[in-house]
């Protein structure tokens, strides 16, 4: 308990330095605060421009689109601002980031997701959060409790599940050294299978996001049991809770697989 | 009465560090070769060191390049484990025990900055204070004594990457003794520094020692500051401990030479002596040779003097780099 409240403590200062820190560079924020929401609304013209030519996409109207669109982008904010540190794990091997963690008397896996906190990442989070109540207005969402609670259970899942892929192909550094490549491929995947309807793929290719690496829950599925449109998968229960159970069971992984990178680096060194 | 032995601050049995490392091939033909049938080579860095240290000592770890002493302060601070023998910090393994010893560890590495980058040094400084759960008023107090030897207010409110390399390493220093540790480990503190700084460095480490009866471990390549510092200390090569002793036995075993310098009166200096070698004599300057083991320099000056008159003189202790560099050249080819 007591441990709790100091690493719980510890945190709180950790998050508080990372701010002032982002505020040394107001200019670096505000160029991200204007090129990073052009981005994203550029994308949803897009959608909306397929839409308007080629009518409902798989059955999907352009407003709900808006609300799985702007859900997916959300997470993806909230992801950045919490889980930057894991796209750069290759490039703290080398430079022996790990040797100064490991000199401190804290755990090294909470040194390591306090490291930095990126809330210039919330410049990505902002226009998801414009879309996507939006589509939360244009397509009728109703603001039940339960329903609000289901959304916070699919954007911290969500979130989790980000945060847990990214954590997993970055801890492959403590082997091959290297993991900068990889992170540019999974931010283009999440791109295509978290903004737009999945149903759009191959039937394999959606078992492959729903089973394997199970990008689907991020917002397809939610978004899907919300509208009450018939993705073919069936699953018990709500389909929320499965994404947050599926976060964090995937979280859970991730710190499995870093603890054993970890244990890898205590053998080769960096 | 019985007498109380203290256990020593640090012990280490036989330690050993394998790095397993790929064999690679250069050029086309290689880079495929090595794609497939990479060969493993095994890098012995450590190899079967034992050694003790008690509290309140200071050691000087040296050896050439590659030698193993970074990877040795690594394993004893938990950062690499043993790949055989075991290492005991107050008794406990750094291995299973790692965040109980960093407590009560200081550490420095010359090459890699332990402080946070983007922070100033004082946000650094309460961060670790915050970290290590030391009280304001001790640390006021530590800050205070820091300073005095330091001069860390001078820099507490500059960010860190805009630190020099000297005040870096100072506040490098002062980050690694907030919570007044028991034990230091300092690899290559004085790395490309002014001798200035270099000075106030050695001077710290001294005054830390004496104050707060701190045990510090630390490797250089200037010899200097182990002159300067150490009590004791141990050689390495090529991962094994090659000789481990005060600096004073170092230079007695390997008895290199000394050199005496006599100006006469005269030019027409015949001299001879069964334990010196007269090198050369210019005008009325005579350069003599001799080991301190077989004669001492008043022996000899007394020995001239009874047969010149002598002008001035002067004595020229051997240059440790050069009995060191001795060392290390008899490792590698070792005596048949
Ligand atoms: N992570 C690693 N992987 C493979 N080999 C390594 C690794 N770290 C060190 N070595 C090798 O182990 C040997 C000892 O290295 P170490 O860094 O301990 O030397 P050192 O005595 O500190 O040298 P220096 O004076 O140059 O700092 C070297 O041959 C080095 O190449
Ligand atoms: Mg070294």
């Amino acid at each position: 308990m007591k441990t709790l409240l100091r690493y719980f403590s510890l945190a709180k200062y950790f998050l508080k330095i990372n701010i002032q820190c982002g505020l040394e560079y107001p200019s670096y924020l505000i160029s991200w605060l204007i090129s990073n929401p052009l981005q994203f609304f550029f994308g949803i013209i897009t959608v909306k421009v397929i839409i308007t030519n080629f009518h409902a996409l798989e059955g999907w109207s352009f407003e709900q689109i808006a609300f799985l669109y702007g859900l997916g982008i959300i997470s993806h904010g909230l992801s950045v601002v919490f889980f930057i540190q894991t796209w750069y794990i290759d490039y703290m091997i080398t430079d022996g980031e790990f040797d100064r963690l490991m000199v401190r008397p804290l755990n090294v896996f909470f040194q390591f997701c306090f490291k930095d906190f990126n809330f210039v990442g919330i410049t990505d989070m902002l226009p998801g959060l414009v879309i996507f109540i939006y589509g939360c207005i244009a397509s009728g969402f109703s603001f039940t409790v339960i329903n609000i609670i289901k959304i916070l259970l699919v954007i911290i899942g969500a979130t989790a599940l980000r945060g847990a892929i990214y954590t997993i192909s970055g801890s492959l550094a403590f082997w091959t050294k290297r993991s900068g490549i990889l992170t540019s491929v999974y931010l283009t995947l999440f791109t295509y299978t978290t903004q737009y309807p999945v149903s759009i793929f191959p039937r394999l290719i959606q078992d492959l996001l729903t089973f394997i690496l199970p990008l689907a829950f991020i917002s397809y599925f939610p978004s899907s049991e919300f509208f009450g449109i018939d993705t073919g998968y069936r699953f018990m229960g709500s389909l929320s809770v499965w994404t947050f159970g599926v976060g964090i069971a995937f979280y859970l992984l991730s710190m499995t697989v870093f603890k054993i990178g970890l244990r890898r680096y205590e053998s080769c060194g960096s | 009465m019985e007498q109380k032995t203290t256990p020593p601050v640090i012990k280490a049995v036989n330690l050993s560090k394998e790095f397993i490392t790929k064999k690679k091939e250069s050029g086309i033909k290689g880079a495929v070769k090595n794609l497939f049938f990479a060969k493993n080579t095994v890098k012995k860095a450590v190899d079967g060191i034992s050694f003790e240290v008690q509290r309140g000592e200071i050691v000087g770890f040296i050896g050439p390049n590659g030698a193993g002493k970074s990877t040795t302060i690594k394993m004893m601070c938990g950062i690499l484990n043993p790949s055989g023998g075991e290492v005991w910090i107050n008794g406990l393994s750094p291995k299973k025990d790692r965040q109980v010893i960093v407590k009560d560890l200081g550490v420095v590495f010359g090459q890699r900055s332990q402080l946070y980058w983007d922070l100033r040094l004082g946000e650094s400084f309460e961060l670790l204070r915050r970290i290590y759960e030391v009280d304001k008023a001790k640390y006021d107090a530590t800050m205070e004594d820091l300073d005095r030897i330091l001069n860390i207010n001078d820099i507490i409110n500059t960010p860190v990457r805009q630190l020099s390399l000297g005040q870096r390493m100072r506040g490098d220093l002062a980050a690694a003794m907030l919570h007044s540790p028991a034990l230091l480990f300092l690899d290559e503190p004085t790395i490309g520094l002014d001798v200035e700084v270099k000075y106030s460095i050695c001077k710290f480490i001294k005054e830390i020692n004496k104050k707060y009866q701190t045990t510090v471990i630390l490797t250089t390549h200037d010899l200097d500051d182990v002159q300067a510092l150490c009590d004791r200390i141990i050689i390495i090569n090529d991962g094994k401990i090659v000789s481990d002793s005060s600096l004073e036995d170092i230079i007695d075993k390997t008895s290199p030479e000394r050199q005496l310098i006599v100006d006469l009166y005269t030019d027409d200096i015949q001299l001879e002596h069964p334990r010196a070698e007269v090198v050369k004599i210019e005008g009325q300057r005579v350069t003599l040779k001799f080991r301190k083991t077989e004669i001492s320099a008043s022996e000899l000056i007394s020995y001239i003097s009874k047969q010149y008159a002598i002008r001035d003189l002067s004595l020229v202790e051997t240059d440790i780099d050069d009995v060191i560099r001795q060392i290390y050249k008899q490792q590698r080819e070792p005596v048949v």
